[in-house]
């Protein structure tokens, strides 16, 4: 075997222009890869990310909310949250437990209801520390000092439009799960801008007093789950769907909740032909060199299949020549995408002033995207280098199989 | 035949002079549903497939057809607030936010405290006739073995809940027994039905009234109507802004 | 036991109006040790008769027996293993591995044929000394001339030590001078170690040296003569 690959080694040494360019070939295609992939990991990831963090990597929730989510009916609640949250948290791979509730508000100052509307939240304080990073994005005040347990805090979007200011006492107009109408009202404690247009479009208390809002006692809509890690969402929620303690409510990850599936799935479209196209077109160019390369080396295939090469053999032959060619080409290609993905990463893509603009001024859209140069896309990269050269060199080698003993005779009449 | 030709004419002139026009009938409604002044006590009960809720107690005062306070005395959660509304202008008073706010534009059509009323139906704004024109569509049987007439309403201006309604009242006390509530489309928002017609004085009231929204599935919401006294002496003061705040 | 056994053998390529009957009916023994050529002109068989004894291929009709093994039963994988292990090939234009060294062209054979890897290099090495090429075993087949290439080659097809030896026109593509050499080289062989050897040819220099000299004419044997 040793000598086989020795062989198949010279033999791509043996039209070197040729090598090169098919080693190049798989090169650009490697590179490309890799930073398309770290551009969608990092692009994706950041709005879905930030997003599914907030989110919670798991959540459970009565069926009939999930079913009718968009109507959020805040009757549809999980009852007892107190006592399971505490059961979710002694969980193994459980790091944080919030309940939550949320619904929509009308915000004022004076006494006029109806003017600015907001969607309301209800978590508890760790909540909006640990997973909405509130003390990143506080622009004024504080994040629920503890002063009194009415604080509110509002999304930098809201609290422009209602024309509030820190230390106001602000009244926020929402309804009981009845639907009876339900005033919460609290000192404007903090203002926070998150540049994610939902969250700025928030106005958030502490879980009680969501409670109170939607007259549900020890109960919320949702429980939000969060482990180490946002990509073992899947692995979280098959533990804490088997807890008993949840019996007969849902448990879903993220990954697998809208619009985030969606999304995700959307995402791995647009991999999926992305890694096709460019896996195909180098891999063309793979089987184009082996191809010649075959064709060139009829009578040698022959003589040595008369001397008992096996067709795997030869298969073997030309497959390794073409993984070698790959492996470097490869290796060559992760390192110059990666070193571009790198760069993608650190510095960003700015959006031009005309794309921005196109966003209304009063949501931010974040101006600067980043890529996401993550080691298991150099993997992949790699890996998906060595699948072009399988590709590549599938028919060739087949073909090089095919070669007949006899081939070896025939030589000695040209 | 001259005899004859004379007793035709004198029936249908009689019966003429029995049939009311519609004008006439919708007159004595709004003389039986709106009064000078009015005080009662009313438990309204709100139905929903999910959940039977505590029932809402308060305490009405009106005076005439757009001026009326509602205070809140059950449950424990609502006690206290207070709903003024004068024209078409509805402030509230509640204990949680401890403020007077304006109630206005589509909310005053949303469910109030989340039944199949809104705060227009518990508060009307005006009387039907100055809202309305109507036609007399005949006479149908209804309620408990009753007749009515069937009345069909089309709103004056455009800018009401209903534009409009089809009614049938009692020919006897003149009470729409029932109402169908339209949208401009023609779908059918609401059904209204009244019942244990009472008299009071010289008019006729109904202690129990049924609405159900269309619009919602399998809900109603039942009031029932007690402590009723028409044409009170009412104090100016609880139809103002410091009786909303006073508590 | 005959080494090689052919009773018969029929191969025709194509069909039809273009079908060429290659072999019409050959049959011939050949026992161990012998030295022995087919002659006959270009086109009469020669080559398709040896592909045949050599396994490459299987007749159309009649049958070929490998020691006492009858190809015809056999499939693809265990006709390569046949080659390998009993079966060594010389061909008229050598046919050397262009990357591999004389060394490695001489050590894929034997690895082909399943030899253990200690001992693999050595044997080689002597093998190639054997035939002359000492101090060339890390040349190219580009570095060798044709007579030292296809010296390489006897000893490729040698150092398996295989129960036959099969050359299609080996002194073909060779000058006088070497061809001369290349056969010697093959004679001793067939003396010292008792390898059969049998060739096509149609040069004269070659049936001189042959103990058995069979002659086909338009696919069928026409003279078969041992000398002595
Ligand atoms: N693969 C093949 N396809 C068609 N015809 C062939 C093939 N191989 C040999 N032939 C024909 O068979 C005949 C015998 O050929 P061959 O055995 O090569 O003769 P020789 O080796 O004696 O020159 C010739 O007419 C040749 O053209
Ligand atoms: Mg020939």
């Amino acid at each position: 075997m040793m000598l086989l690959l020795r062989l198949a080694v010279r033999n791509a040494r043996r039209n070197t222009v040729r090598t090169l360019l098919t080693a190049l070939t798989v090169t650009f295609g490697t590179a490309v890869l890799t930073v398309a992939m770290a551009w969608i990991t990092g692009v994706f990831g950041d709005v879905l990310g930030t997003a599914a963090d907030a989110a919670g990597h798991v959540r459970v929730v009565d069926p009939d909310f999930a079913s009718r989510e968009q109507m959020n009916p805040l009757y549809e609640h999980v009852t007892g949250v107190a006592a399971r949250a505490e059961a979710i948290a002694a969980m193994p791979g459980v790091s944080d437990v919030a309940p939550r509730i949320m619904t929509g508000v009308s915000v004022s100052v004076g006494d006029e209801i109806g003017e600015v509307f907001a969607l309301a939240m209800g978590a508890p304080k760790a909540y909006y520390e640990r997973r909405m990073r509130f003390d990143e994005h506080l622009v004024e005040g504080s994040i629920f000092p503890g002063q009194s347990p009415k604080e509110i805090v509002l999304g930098a979007t809201v609290a422009k439009r209602a024309g509030v200011k820190i230390g106001d006492d602000i009244v926020l107009f929402g309804q009981t799960q009845d639907g009876s109408m339900s005033p919460l009202r609290g000192p404007l404690v903090g203002i926070v801008h998150t540049g994610t247009a939902a969250i700025d479009q928030g106005a958030f208390v502490l879980l009680e007093r969501m409670m109170y809002m939607a007259d549900i006692d020890d109960a919320a809509t949702e429980i939000l789950v969060f482990g180490e890690d946002r990509d073992d969402a899947p692995a979280l929620a098959a533990t804490v769907s088997a807890a008993p303690e949840l019996n007969g409510l849902t448990v879903q990850a993220w990954t697998h909740r809208e619009p985030w599936s969606g999304m995700l799935a959307i995402a791995d479209v647009v991999r999926g032909i992305l890694v096709a196209i460019v896996v195909f077109i180098t891999a063309l160019g793979v089987w184009n060199t082996m191809m010649m390369s075959v064709m060139e080396r009829t009578s040698e295939i022959g003589v040595m299949r008369s001397m008992g090469l096996s067709r795997m053999g030869a298969v073997f032959l030309f497959v390794s020549e073409a993984g070698g060619i790959a492996v470097l080409g490869g290796l060559l290609g992760v390192a110059i995408g990666g070193a571009a993905a790198r760069y993608l990463e650190v510095v960003g893509v700015t959006l031009g002033e005309a794309t921005t603009a196109q966003f209304p001024s009063d949501i931010p859209m974040k101006a600067t995207l980043y890529a996401d140069m993550r080691p298991d896309i150099a993997m992949t990269a790699f890996l998906l280098a060595l699948l072009m050269a399988a590709i590549g060199s599938a028919l060739p080698s087949l073909r090089a199989a095919s070669i007949a003993p006899v081939e070896a005779m025939r030589t000695g009449r040209r | 035949m001259k005899l004859t030709a004379l007793l035709v004419l004198l029936t249908s002139t009689l019966s003429w002079a029995q049939t009311p026009t519609a004008d006439q009938i919708l007159a004595k409604v709004d003389a039986n549903m709106v009064s000078e002044t009015r005080s009662n006590k009313t438990k309204m009960t709100s139905i929903t497939p999910q959940r039977t809720r505590p029932p809402f107690e308060m305490a009405i005062m009106a005076k005439g057809a757009d001026v009326a306070a509602i205070e809140y005395i059950a449950p424990v959660r609502n006690k206290g607030t207070k709903m003024l509304r004068t024209g078409t202008e509805m402030k509230m008073w509640d204990p949680e936010s401890e403020r007077v706010s304006t109630i206005s534009g589509h909310m005053l059509r949303d469910g109030m405290m989340g039944t199949d009323l809104s705060y227009d139906d518990m508060m009307s704004i005006t009387t039907l006739r100055t809202a309305y024109t109507s036609t007399l569509k005949g006479t149908e049987p209804c309620g408990n073995g009753e007749t009515c007439y069937k009345l069909e309403l089309n709103a004056k201006t455009a800018s009401i809940s209903y534009p409009k309604r089809v009614m049938w009242v009692d020919t006897a006390h003149h009470i729409p027994l029932k109402q169908e509530l339209f949208a401009a489309s023609g779908m059918l928002l609401k059904t209204w039905e009244m019942s244990q017609v009472t008299q009071f004085g010289d008019r006729w009231y109904p202690l129990k009234m049924v609405v159900m929204d269309k619009q919602q599935q399998g809900t109603s919401t039942v009031l029932e109507i007690s402590e009723l006294q028409f044409d009170v002496p009412l104090a100016e003061e609880v139809f103002s802004t410091r009786w909303l705040e006073r508590h | 036991m005959s080494l090689v056994s052919v009773v018969n053998a029929v191969k025709t390529y194509g069909t039809g109006e273009a079908a060429v009957h290659a072999l019409r009916g050959v049959s011939i023994e050949i026992e161990p040790a012998e030295f022995t050529v087919i002659s006959g002109p270009s086109g009469s068989g020669k080559s398709t008769l040896l592909n045949l004894i050599g396994c490459l291929d299987v007749p159309d009709g009649g049958t070929v027996r490998i020691e006492g093994r009858d190809v015809n039963g056999l499939d693809g994988s265990s006709l390569a293993a046949l080659r390998a292990a009993r079966i060594g090939f010389i061909f008229q234009s050598f046919n050397l591995i262009p990357v591999l060294t004389a060394l490695e062209n001489v050590e894929l054979a034997l690895q082909l044929a399943g030899a253990p890897a200690a001992g693999r290099r050595e044997k080689c090495a002597e093998t190639l000394t054997a035939v002359g090429l000492g101090g060339l075993l890390d040349r190219r087949p580009n570095q060798l001339s044709g007579g030292q290439q296809q010296r390489v080659a006897v000893a490729r097809a040698l150092v398996k030590q295989p129960a036959l030896v099969i050359a299609d026109e080996p002194t073909a593509n060779l000058d006088s001078t070497s061809g001369t050499a290349v056969l010697d080289l093959m004679r001793d062989m067939n003396a010292a170690r008792g390898v059969t050897f049998l060739f096509s040819t149609h040069d004269p220099k070659v049936m001189e040296r042959a103990r058995r000299v069979v002659t086909l004419t338009d696919g069928q044997i026409t003279a078969d003569e041992f000398r002595t």
